[in-house]
């Protein structure tokens, strides 16, 4: 600061007046680095994975009751045959149509069959349609979403694609893959991958777009990383948190899918069960036995809504700014 | 001055981008973001590119990168024209010239370690063959920079602005580069940071024998840190050359009221009303003929209008002016 | 200072927030006269802000006023009903924000924002009165083709004609006090220094005041008449400006000045060192002591009240208290 003439400096002037109880130049080093470090040691510490997951615990009840109820829900599902006595299949016309009571707990349906076993049985198939096609179809979506945000020579391409796909009722898809292949569990893994991708194509490239303007994204292309790496390094982490709140939507849409594949008479094949097509099953009965209606789609709802908050919940522990 | 060693050298260099025409309904238009700009830094020295915004600069910036791709002209970089360079090649360039930007907050990827950020340059060009050589590297750079080695695990959003500027440079550091630009490196920081960071910048320059770039609106800024500067108005160079001689004696309008225009540190000394510019920046979109600033010039004539004034040299720097000032 | 138009008396904003407590304005005293042009210093954190929103109440949760007074023209406004202090909200105190482009509707057209804005506060104007009043105003700030204008929307103006809409809106209603909210910060030179022209010529022509919050000390000098710099939430330095850019005595705007980059040395810079503690953790005693090159270890223990050092010019620093007390038994 030279543009005018101060009266005198500060320094000058504080060197004219004789001030008592002064630091030397050491000791006030000293005392400066001491509250330096005092400042430090406030300062957050990196938090690991695991100390985050334990905080979203303490943080959010509900995504952590909601892990604890998914946990119970597949520990059941997996152990169904130690923890029912009763054959998911067995038809007993004798005790058809039974409300809930001790020896049934949700009842029996139209065929005398225990509807708790078939729940436990069917959520082994519902589990497995909700999370295999989902993650299938979420990868594909996510490469597809990249490339086409990323590259911009294959957007028209892959976006017209993902525009035929959404263009079709979901279900005649699926119902022509069906009918062509064959209706096994397999296969509706082949076909819900096959109808789901698009969505998540969708989405991931609209944030492909906006981040790769972003200048952290330009600092890696000044620094001469690959395309490729860039998509995977910088691109895909932050597109994350938006990601696992879209796999906890997807799973139901999976359930439901198969349900109606199931009801169309291409999904689950019976007598095996799933979720969904008991709730299609027990339409007809819907104001004559309730339960039959009741039970699975309560356990659809239960499983929906735990992935739903926990979801939410995993979603702050990825996000590292953690706006509290 | 004409001894030195010229690093890069642009010849032309144009940018028009192209707005979408509407179904031909209305004219095609085009944005004239930078016009023939044919200028050259020399080894060591500090160019800085000044203007107001929309003048272009930072796009010329990222242009002698080719992060922006030039419509028309040259850059040679040592020498070689690297307009014609491939991808491939271009990454070998990306040694030698590294940027550091304005935002800290933006140009960190908000998702990776400080470890990481700063050996990303390292491990995309594999300078060391293992990760704990890495680690000693980055560490380095850290302590050279002034942040705490301690803190290699943190994440960007738990350092503040000053310390995020310092990570950038300590990025842009890694691969020991010839030249690096600046993008208005200290806009964003307040003014006891910004002194910091203007400081480190200049002891780094002195130490590794930097040559920069430096992109900056702020005279003050500018002054402090440039041997040379560039004054531009809508894409072009207005005045080009020695620092002092143009903040003590400018040839071109447009230099002078920018130089006005900056408030005094001193309270006695008021800003006289016929020292502010009047009138909007125009839109690059259609930028008048002839000289671009004319319309807002209050010397302009009628050859303004018409001709494009070319750059002449005066003493110790070139202006692009018809009536230069004291001529 | 003639008449006392607002009067800040030991004002305390608070943010509650899970990691606890931040005390963005921490006992502040301000005062401003009539037609007064006061500049608040500071860098990003320092309360500046905080105490326009204060004032305009506009601390939004977790943050509240929790402590102290606002006097506006002999009304306290802190003990006013919310009704009533809505009246004198934008009526007798306006303010202008930093990014003209946000602060403005943008699917309404400017002329219409400013409108709303006057007949808020005066029902009784015909809507035609009206239009003539908001375009006398847009001639006033200089818009050019001031009847056309009114009809465009804000993404259709340039940054520094956005500006002089927010100055017209905050102008049309004839306020004795308008908070300038770094006013200039998103805007370039040459339309900065018109927009501050603008300012100081309509301040003036219409003897309002003007409290203007700026990180930039050149705008002081050129537009101010008295300065208070804030740190960490608390006033440092207040003084005129005159007196304080001649004879500065707080350590921190000593360095603040000094820190500024100017056109005419290019000596080193000075560099204040460490950066602005969190607002969470303040340091023990003065809030400056581990940035500061003259501090004695009364500094880290205790925290200094305001000094007078000459008639009008507090400084918060011990290294002052001696001489005034000297001079006090002088």
């Amino acid at each position: 600061m030279a543009t005018f003439e101060q009266a005198a400096s500060l320094a000058a002037r504080l060197a004219v007046d004789s001030i008592k109880d002064q630091f030397s130049p050491e000791e006030r080093l000293e005392a400066i680095k001491k509250a330096e470090e005092d400042e430090l040691n406030y300062m957050p510490r990196p938090d690991t994975l695991r100390e985050k997951l334990r905080s979203m615990c303490r943080e959010n009840k509900v995504a952590a009751a909601s892990a604890v109820v998914l946990a119970v829900m597949a520990f059941i599902i997996v152990f169904a045959d130690k923890l029912t006595s009763y054959d998911p299949n067995m038809v007993n016309l004798m005790e058809r149509l039974l409300p809930p009571s001790r020896a049934h707990w949700c009842g029996t349906d139209d065929l005398g069959r225990d509807i708790f076993t078939r729940i436990l049985y069917g959520g082994r198939v519902s589990l497995l349609v909700g999370v295999i096609p989902t993650s299938i179809s979420m990868m594909i979506g996510i490469v597809m979403g990249m490339v086409s945000g990323y590259i911009r020579q294959l957007d028209a391409v892959i976006m017209r694609l993902a525009d035929i796909v959404l263009a079709f009722p979901s279900i005649v898809l699926a119902m022509v893959v069906m009918y062509t292949l064959g209706a096994t569990t397999t296969n509706i893994f082949i076909a819900l991958s096959m109808i789901g991708w698009a969505g998540t194509a969708r989405i991931v490239r609209s944030q492909t777009l906006s981040l790769r303007e972003q200048e952290f994204v330009e600092a890696a292309r000044g620094m001469g990383v690959k395309k490729w790496t860039i998509m995977f390094r910088h691109i895909l982490p932050n597109c994350l948190p938006s990601l696992i709140v879209l796999f906890t939507l997807n799973i139901p849409d999976a359930i439901l899918s198969e349900a109606n594949l199931s009801f169309l008479g291409v999904g689950t094949q019976p007598p095996d069960s799933s979720w969904g097509l008991m709730v299609s099953q027990a339409r007809t009965y819907a104001v004559s036995s309730p339960w039959m209606l009741i039970f699975p789609s309560l356990a659809i709802l239960i499983m929906v809504l735990a992935l739903n908050f926990l979801g939410d919940g995993l979603r702050d522990v990825i996000d590292p700014h953690m706006k509290k | 001055m004409s001894e030195k060693e010229v690093l890069l050298l642009t010849r032309n260099l144009t940018k028009e981008y192209e707005l979408k025409n509407n179904f031909g309904i209305r004219k095609k238009q085009v944005v004239h973001a930078v016009s023939d700009v044919s200028l050259e830094i020399y080894k060591g020295e500090t160019l800085s590119l000044v203007g107001e915004s929309g003048c272009g600069k930072s796009t010329l910036g990222r242009m002698m990168m080719r992060l922006i791709e030039p419509t028309r002209g040259q850059i040679l970089f040592e020498g070689k024209d690297i307009t014609i360079y491939s991808e491939k090649q271009m990454r070998q360039i990306y040694k030698k010239i590294q940027l550091i930007f304005q935002d800290p907050y933006a140009s960190l990827d908000p998702r990776m370690k400080v470890k990481d950020l700063i050996g990303e340059p390292l491990v995309t060009h594999k300078v060391y063959p293992t990760k704990e050589e890495t680690e000693r590297k980055v560490k380095e750079l850290m302590h050279m920079v002034g942040i705490r080695p301690e803190f290699i695990d943190r994440y960007p959003h738990q350092f503040s602005g000053g310390q995020r500027q310092r990570i950038g440079i300590a990025r842009a550091l890694a691969l020991k580069p010839k030249l690096i630009v600046c993008d208005e490196p200290v806009s964003a920081l307040d003014v006891s940071i910004q002194s910091q960071i203007l400081n480190l910048l200049k002891d780094l320059q002195k130490e590794f024998d930097l040559t920069y770039l430096f992109i900056s609106h702020d005279l003050g800024v500018v002054h402090y840190i440039s041997d040379r500067i560039c004054v531009m108005f809508l894409g072009k160079v207005c005045e080009i050359g020695d620092t002092r001689e143009i903040y003590q004696n400018p040839k071109h309008p447009y230099t002078r009221f920018l130089l006005d225009a900056v408030p005094n540190m001193d309270p006695e000394k008021k800003q006289k009303r016929e020292n502010i510019l009047a009138g909007e920046i125009p839109s690059a979109v259609n930028p008048p003929s002839g000289c671009r600033f004319c319309t807002r010039c209050p010397y302009a004539k009628e050859i303004c209008r018409k001709e494009e004034p070319k750059l002449i040299e005066y003493e110790g720097r070139k202006a692009a002016c018809h009536f230069p000032l004291g001529e | 200072m003639e008449e006392r138009l607002l009067q800040i008396q030991d004002l305390h904003t608070t943010f509650f927030t899970r990691e606890g407590n931040v005390h963005a304005v921490d006992g502040v005293d301000m005062e401003i006269g009539a037609g007064e042009n006061v500049g608040i210093v500071g860098e990003s954190g320092c309360g500046k802000s905080m105490t326009a929103m204060s004032v305009m109440g506009l601390v939004k949760k977790p943050g509240k006023v929790d402590g102290g007074k606002i006097l506006f023209d002999g009304m306290s406004l802190t003990d006013m009903r919310p009704k009533e202090r809505r009246k004198i909200l934008g009526n007798q105190i306006s303010m202008i924000f930093q990014e003209p482009m946000t602060s403005l509707n943008p699917v309404t057209t400017v002329g219409k924002q400013v409108k709303e804005a006057l007949c808020l506060h005066n029902k009784g104007l015909s809507q035609k009165e009206a239009r003539e009043r908001v375009v006398r105003v847009f001639e006033m700030v200089g818009i050019p083709d001031a009847a056309k204008r009114y009809g465009e929307y804000p993404h259709q103006l340039s940054g520094g004609l956005r500006q002089r809409v927010m100055i017209a809106m905050a102008m049309v209603c004839n306020p004795k006090l308008m908070i300038a909210d770094e006013p200039t910060t998103a805007l370039d030179v040459t339309i900065e220094a018109q927009i501050l022209h603008l300012m100081k010529q309509l301040q003036e022509e219409k003897g309002t005041a003007v409290m203007m919050i700026t990180h930039n000390l050149g705008v002081v000098a050129q537009f101010c008449t008295r300065l208070y710099v804030m740190y960490a939430g608390k006033v440092m330095e207040s003084g005129t400006v005159k007196e304080i850019f001649k004879n500065v005595c707080h350590p921190y705007t000593d360095g603040l000045m000094k820190s500024v980059p100017d056109m005419e040395s290019k000596e080193r810079l000075y560099n204040i060192r460490g950066m602005v503690p969190s607002m969470l953790h303040l340091p023990k005693g003065c809030r400056f002591c581990p940035r500061c090159q003259y501090s004695g270890p009364k500094c880290f223990e205790e925290e200094p009240k305001l000094y007078e050092v000459s008639p009008g010019h507090f400084v918060r620093c011990f290294l002052f208290e001696q001489q005034t007390a000297q001079e006090g038994e002088a």
